[in-house]
């Protein structure tokens, strides 16, 4: 792994891992991201993973752009990074999805533009785990990647104006759930009945960059149970 | 808890601190004050600590009357203030006695007024702040602009807290519609753009679009193109300069999304970033390169000076 650091601002570097996305890179980045929040957190005011690079926040008022770039270099050292055993990062979530008609407006639109029936979509995409690239756009909205390439097409051209929360959605290579009712262009495919961005909790995403989804389709009336514990 | 009972929210008037740090990994924004220049001297003029919450009122037309007596101090925009029917300076500490009522007329130069009280207002943190941020619902009174019977609590203060009006030194006080140099701090995908478009970028003067928020300033003039179209999303500093494939920049500020994916030229330094927040749509700007220590020490000292 090639690290390059490259000055954001006044105050913000941005680490560049790859110029490439790979699954096992943003494991390293999230790695990389405790190992940072770990050694340097009087000095860290924010850190932002996303696909292949890292954007560090630091205090300029205890800390010089020179010091914070040998300070970072020291903790993330590749052979630390890539054998860190201390650091097990990314858990494995799964989210119950329902693919009812009535919770999935784009399954029967998707059907025909893909040339899959209903069970095919839903086999393709329950039958992966997806890693977390991002999450941004809203809080809690993560980009989970990446999708089988059958499943693969662009996003609306016209966005809807709103996408309720617990959305279960694809656009590109990318799967996701609206963790809030926002406006969106993914294709709707069905509903998660678990909050994925919950602002009362100490953690409030259900997942983060380097975590990975899985998802597991739900009844109707097991979708509504759940919503009900809610 | 008493305070300042809202009569007339204005168009988009909003409870705002410094920000909401640690939490941009979540997809949370930070938020915070606009122009930090204004509001930390509004807090500074009340010997409050700089995180106070205080108010950020966008173009003015807001009225508010006391519960309880309190000092206050308004900065930024000039917009005419008014205690009880009779005219009052702006940039300076007012005191206002129960069942008083003040007015922010429309303001006449800048873009946000900042009115804080003694000890800030009182509300409940979210993430750390009481910033608000009305696309993600957080901070404020739950998680949205003023309205009309709002109260902003807060607590009473004694007339005899100070022996005198405090007020901002007169050199101290900016012009919001003196022409405006952005300094940039090169960076991000500096290198993926051309000689030329850099040297257009820095050359030719800007305009600032209506379509400016507090996401960020889109501004027009002469296009500048990068190398490359798109780029993975990645984390977007304050102030950052985004160049879409338009070639138009735009400016990202406090409540910018956390990610974006288009290639950036570099970012500005925060303390004008501030300042283009008052610059209203139409006003000319241009850019000037700076270097990284020269920046970090100007913002040193601007921190160092509202810590003091």
């Amino acid at each position: 792994m090639q690290l390059r650091i490259e000055t954001a601002g006044v105050d913000s570097l941005l680490l560049r891992f790859s110029d490439r996305v790979e699954p096992e890179l943003i494991s390293s980045i999230g790695t990389a991201c405790n190992l940072l929040e770990s050694a340097l957190d009087d000095l860290i005011v924010d850190l932002v993973p996303s696909y292949t690079t890292l954007l560090v926040v630091y205090d300029l008022n205890r800390v010089t752009e020179q010091e914070i770039r040998s300070q970072v270099l020291s903790v993330l050292q590749p052979e630390q990074i890539l054998s860190s055993e201390k650091l097990v990062v990314g858990k494995t979530v799964v989210l119950p999805v329902c693919y009812e008609p009535s919770l999935a407006p784009d399954m029967e639109p998707l059907q025909k533009a893909l040339g899959l029936t209903r069970e095919e979509i839903i086999q393709l995409h329950t039958g992966r785990t997806y890693q977390v690239y991002a999450v941004g756009f809203s809080p809690g909205f993560g980009y989970l990647g990446e999708l089988d390439q059958r499943l693969q097409l662009p996003r609306h051209a016209t966005p809807r104006t709103r996408v309720p929360a617990g959305s279960v959605a694809i656009a590109e290579a990318n799967t996701a759930v609206y963790p809030q009712e926002t406006p969106g262009g993914w294709w709707l495919i069905g509903s998660a009945p678990l909050p994925v961005f919950d602002k009362t909790k100490v953690d409030p995403c259900l997942f983060v960059v380097g975590d990975r989804v899985k998802f597991e389709a739900i009844s109707l009336s097991e979708y509504q149970r759940l919503e009900a514990l809610r | 808890m008493s305070g300042l009972r809202v009569i007339k929210p204005g168009p988009f008037s909003l409870i705002q601190d410094l920000g909401r740090f640690g939490y941009q990994h979540y997809g949370v924004t930070t938020g915070g004050a606009l122009d930090e220049h204004a509001a930390r001297w509004a807090n500074r003029l009340l010997e409050n600590t700089a995180d106070k919450a205080l108010l950020e009122v966008t173009l003015g037309n807001l009225e508010l009357q006391a519960e309880h007596s309190v000092w206050i101090a308004i900065t930024g925009a000039d917009c005419p203030i008014q205690i009880n029917n009779e005219s009052c300076a702006g940039w300076q500490t007012h005191f206002l006695e129960k069942g008083d009522r003040i007015t922010l007329g429309w303001a006449r130069n800048g873009q946000r007024a900042y009115l804080a009280v003694k000890g800030g207002f009182s509300l409940r943190p979210e993430f750390g702040s009481c910033s608000t941020v009305v696309r993600e619902g957080l901070g404020g009174i739950e998680g949205k602009a003023l309205a009309v019977e709002d109260l902003l609590p807060c607590q009473n203060s004694c007339s005899d807290d100070f022996i005198c009006n405090r007020g901002v030194p007169y050199r101290s006080i900016p012009d919001y519609s003196a022409p405006t140099t952005l300094r940039v701090i090169s960076g991000y995908q500096i290198d993926n753009f051309s000689q030329q478009s850099r040297s257009t970028f820095y050359s030719t003067p800007y305009k600032v679009k209506v379509e400016s928020d507090r996401m960020g300033y889109r501004l027009e003039g002469a296009g500048v193109s990068a190398e490359i179209t798109g780029i993975f999303s990645e984390g977007i500093a304050f102030g950052a300069i985004q160049i879409p494939p338009d070639g138009q920049p735009i400016i990202m500020l406090k409540d910018r999304q956390t990610l974006g994916g288009y290639p950036k030229i570099g970012t500005l330094l925060p303390i004008d970033a501030f300042r283009l927040s008052q610059c209203r749509p139409g006003t000319e700007v241009c850019f000037e390169p700076i270097s990284l220590a020269e920046g970090q020490e100007i913002m040193r000292q601007f921190y160092q000076f509202f810590s003091a």
